[in-house]
């Protein structure tokens, strides 16, 4: 108890708890909690956040470009071995399909669970 | 309040988080296929990531790499331009994945350590604070990610 008393002091005091000018819980006007300290807008986050952030940022351009090189590289490369070409294309298309049943799978959990929990909530009131 | 406008506020209430969640989860699929679904907060969507990289990792980098590698092997002569930027970018796009999952799961780790404390800003959001925290951004980020793919995608196919 004692531990996690001075935790929440150490961490209040190099300003990660999120709650600088938030109210007592942390929470903002609108009922939502406080986005923690890395959650913020970049220019006021940690400097070790702003970094994540930042190789994010690069790591999300550089997938674009890699994935448009991938397909740009299967249409205009000559291929020796028929095989690869087969393969090349096998993958791009797997890939898109996996996006496309993995992103719809969510899609339906989280749109379609979530009908529930409103009906539910409505009730209770 | 009474209750006809009780029942016309939640109604509204309801309507603006079902818009929301309609909003974020249509957008993830252009998000997972750009690869911004880097973008997304690590606390709180870090199954949707895990399972993207994991698609990202073994369904384009590692296939890809050994179809262009031994594809480049077997060319004649000299490379082309794009023979050589795309197996530089899955080289490089495979070390920036690696930092970035250490980088995740540490702030996974943290994350549960501080909610664990009790620390305020950790905590874990409803999936209605979720949606409204994260719906617009990210939508804004799937469309022009998407629109930057597929002008990326016919100037490198005219001038590649």
């Amino acid at each position: 108890m004692e531990d996690a008393q001075n935790m929440r002091n150490v961490h209040s005091n190099i300003g990660l708890t999120g709650n600088s000018t938030g109210g007592m819980n942390g929470g903002t006007d609108d009922g939502l909690p406080k986005p923690a300290e890395f959650e913020r807008s970049f220019c006021f986050k940690p400097f070790c956040t702003s970094i994540r952030r930042l190789v994010n940022w690069i790591g999300a351009f550089a997938a674009l470009i890699n994935t448009a090189l991938d397909i740009v590289y299967a249409y205009k490369t000559p291929y020796i071995m028929k095989m690869i070409f087969l393969l090349t294309c096998i993958f791009i298309l797997v890939r898109l399909t996996f996006t496309i049943v993995i992103g719809q799978y969510y899609y339906t959990k989280y749109v379609r669970s979530y009908k529930a929990s409103i009906t539910m909530s409505l009730e209770n009131k | 309040m009474d209750h006809d406008e009780e029942v016309a506020s939640n109604s509204k209430k309801t309507a603006a988080i079902k818009n929301a969640g309609v909003n974020l989860y249509s957008t993830l699929h252009l998000l997972f296929y750009t690869g911004f679904f880097r973008l997304l907060p690590s606390k709180d969507f870090p199954f949707e990531m895990g399972t993207a990289y994991a698609i990202e990792l073994f369904f384009q980098l590692i296939p890809n790499l050994f179809c262009q590698v031994f594809n480049n092997a077997e060319t004649q002569g000299d490379l082309t331009n794009i023979q050589s930027a795309a197996l530089i970018m899955k080289l490089l796009c495979l070390v920036l994945m690696i930092t970035e999952l250490v980088m995740m799961i540490w702030e996974v780790t943290k994350n549960k350590d501080l909610r664990k404390l009790g620390i305020p800003g950790f905590e874990k959001l409803t999936e209605e604070q979720r949606r409204m925290q994260n719906h617009s951004r990210m939508s804004i980020i799937g469309f022009a990610s998407m629109a930057i793919f597929i002008a990326l995608l016919i100037l490198v196919g005219i001038f590649g």
